[in-house]
């Protein structure tokens, strides 16, 4: 695992052509973190047309349920709208609109609806009025909750009403469900023939995480002492080890502003210690550690 | 058909909502694009202890480089250490190899505890901050915190990327085959046998067949800067591109014209909005784009002869 540094300008190619908002590409080595596609769908304030452009999606919260896009403030016309209008239509391109989403994300004359250029469909929303797109399995329909410019981009936390979603999918294994959305962008390519190709990709394999005992029953969890209690429900610990593990963050929580006490460090590296060898399952380490006397065979 | 469903209903997570699906989460991770996952790194401000937590990051802007990470309320250590403009931060990607560890430092362990340990993670120094990176992420970027704000159940803190180390086999890789390692994204939970849930991680998979096209300026290329492509490369005739040309320039007249009477005349405005020249010009100038765009060049020349 050798490592290379780079510096932030170390980390562009200045070789390559920059972008039309005058940004420079990455360098092509991998460090273009991938981030879900979406097509945003405004409404132009004065004509009501509608106005169709595609930018990255980042969750923020789930209660409520509210998501970022961010718009190159060089688009003047999709950040008029968000602005005028407070509201939108994310939909979220499938895996068979490689190249519409790639149409859709150029900049079309003003007035100049991009989803018919791309051969999309827009069809009626149920709770705002920018429209959503038929073609889209999945159409989020939001209000804006605020604007942040930001590095020549527009950041806006798009709080999301509701969503349309094609009756089949609902069906779909997830495994199903994240080959057809959402599309992922990962940056473009550039050929030597000047022409640029979006690199797009669909998720591939899933795997879970560990489950109890490496960590609570119930998964995600806020309190290590439900996942000490789990253990000892489960009789991978017993009673007393449970109750000396227990004391251990009990005493650590009421020092914890102290960092200079001794005590205070010799029980975080126990509770350190112990996290790790149930997390690793090694329960005969565990047990020796804990040295509770008189334990029976547990576990 | 299509189904409209409600905020509520999409936050509607552990009930048995789709007939003959045993996953109660079915219909909730449909709604739940799946996005990347990270590895963060923070220093508490009094005690200077590390913190390492797993969470989910989302995109900013590509130059400078920024990105947003989101920390739940509940991950106290995490929230309280982004807290400070200026503070500094290690966001590192983790790969599919290091699930079990991942999973690890989502563990809630009392604040202070730094779960790199438990995790068996190898922290090395970084270069430009202070909190340290993971030696067994493939990409570690170094970060300083720019802004950050409450989000309803999340903190969210936007961060500039002052740098990154990266691993040396990276520069040698295919990047799609990169991509297939890290890094991971999280993509939904299951239910596990005692009703709770368990976290499941995903890598991409598939790159997909994306169609190469003009202008070289790639994602936010104007299309005006297409048609110059088009007619430097001898695609459109000279006498194409003026005809093309003309209807653009026209159509864009014809947008600055209706912005500067609005308001003046709205009933003059609207007779201009819907009369037919304008809906014909919009027609072309739509046509023009489309033709180009799928690359349907015979039927783009005919369009510009007719017209």
């Amino acid at each position: 695992m050798r490592k290379r540094f780079l510096t932030h300008e170390e980390m562009f190619d200045d070789g390559l052509p920059p972008y039309s908002t005058g940004e420079r590409r990455l360098n092509p080595i991998a460090l273009h973190v991938p981030f879900p596609m979406l097509y945003l769908v405004t409404l132009d304030p004065r004509t009501r047309e509608p106005r169709v452009t595609t930018a990255t999606l980042g969750p923020l919260s789930w209660r409520p349920y509210t998501m970022s896009a961010n718009i190159p403030m060089s688009d003047e016309a999709t950040i008029n709208n968000l602005r005028a209008e407070g509201e939108c239509v994310m939909a979220m391109p499938t895996r068979d609109q490689a190249r519409e989403a790639w149409i859709m994300s150029h900049v079309y004359p003003p007035g100049i609806n991009a989803a018919e250029v791309a051969r999309l469909t827009l069809v009626p929303s149920q709770r705002v009025q920018a429209p959503s797109i038929q073609e889209c399995a999945l159409n989020f329909e939001c209000v804006i909750e605020y604007f942040v410019e930001y590095h020549g981009y527009g950041i806006v936390s798009l709080r999301v009403l509701g969503a349309t979603l094609d009756d089949e999918i609902l069906r779909e294994s997830r495994e199903e469900m994240t080959r057809r959305y959402p599309m992922n962008y990962v940056g473009e390519v550039v050929h030597p023939d000047g022409t640029v190709s979006p690199r797009l990709a669909m998720m591939g394999t899933i795997e879970p995480c560990p489950i109890f005992p490496v960590g609570h029953k119930r998964g995600w969890d806020t309190r290590m002492h439900s996942w000490v209690h789990d253990l000892s429900d489960e009789e991978y610990i017993s009673p007393s080890e449970r109750d000396l593990v227990l004391g251990w963050v009990e005493r650590y929580e009421k020092l914890r502003l102290d960092p200079q006490l001794a005590e205070r460090s010799n029980l975080q590296e126990r509770i350190s210690t112990f996290a790790e060898l149930v997390a690793w399952r090694e329960w005969k380490e565990l047990h020796e550690f804990l040295g509770v006397e008189g334990q029976e065979n547990w576990a | 058909m299509k189904t409209f469903y409600t905020h509520d209903e999409i936050k509607q997570r552990w009930s048995h909502i789709v007939q003959g699906i045993e996953e109660p989460s079915h219909r909730h991770f449909h709604f739940r694009p799946s996005r990347p996952a990270n590895l963060l790194v923070t220093l508490d401000h009094i005690t200077q202890e590390l913190n390492v937590s797993a969470g989910t990051i989302g995109p900013l802007s590509w130059d400078p480089y920024t990105i947003v990470i989101h920390c739940a309320k509940s991950s106290l250590d995490s929230v309280s250490n982004i807290q400070q403009v200026g503070a500094e931060c290690v966001v590192a990607l983790p790969g599919n190899d290091i699930i079990h560890e991942t999973w690890i430092t989502a563990l809630c362990l009392p604040r202070g505890v730094n779960e790199a340990g438990p995790a068996r993670l190898t922290l090395f120094p970084s270069t430009l901050v202070t909190p340290p990176s993971i030696a067994e992420c493939p990409v570690n970027f170094e970060c300083v915190i720019e802004h950050y704000r409450e989000q309803h159940s999340h903190y969210i803190a936007f961060l500039r990327i002052l740098g990154a180390s990266v691993d040396e086999a990276l520069f040698t890789m295919d990047p799609n085959d990169a991509m297939r390692r890290y890094p991971t994204w999280e993509v939904d939970d299951i239910e596990n046998e005692w009703g709770g849930s368990v976290e499941r991680l995903g890598v991409l998979g598939e790159f997909l067949d994306a169609p190469r096209v003009r202008p070289a300026r790639g994602w936010g290329g104007r299309f005006d800067d297409w048609l110059v492509d088009l007619q430097q490369t001898g695609e459109l005739s000279a006498e194409e591109y003026q005809t093309a040309r003309q209807w653009l320039d026209r159509w864009a007249e014809m947008g600055s014209q209706q912005s500067s009477t609005w308001g003046a005349d709205k009933d003059a405005l609207a007779a201009q909005e819907c009369s037919e020249k304008r809906q014909e010009l919009k027609d072309k100038v739509t046509r023009i784009c489309e033709l180009v765009a799928w690359d349907e060049m015979e039927r783009l020349h005919e369009l510009l002869r007719r017209g």
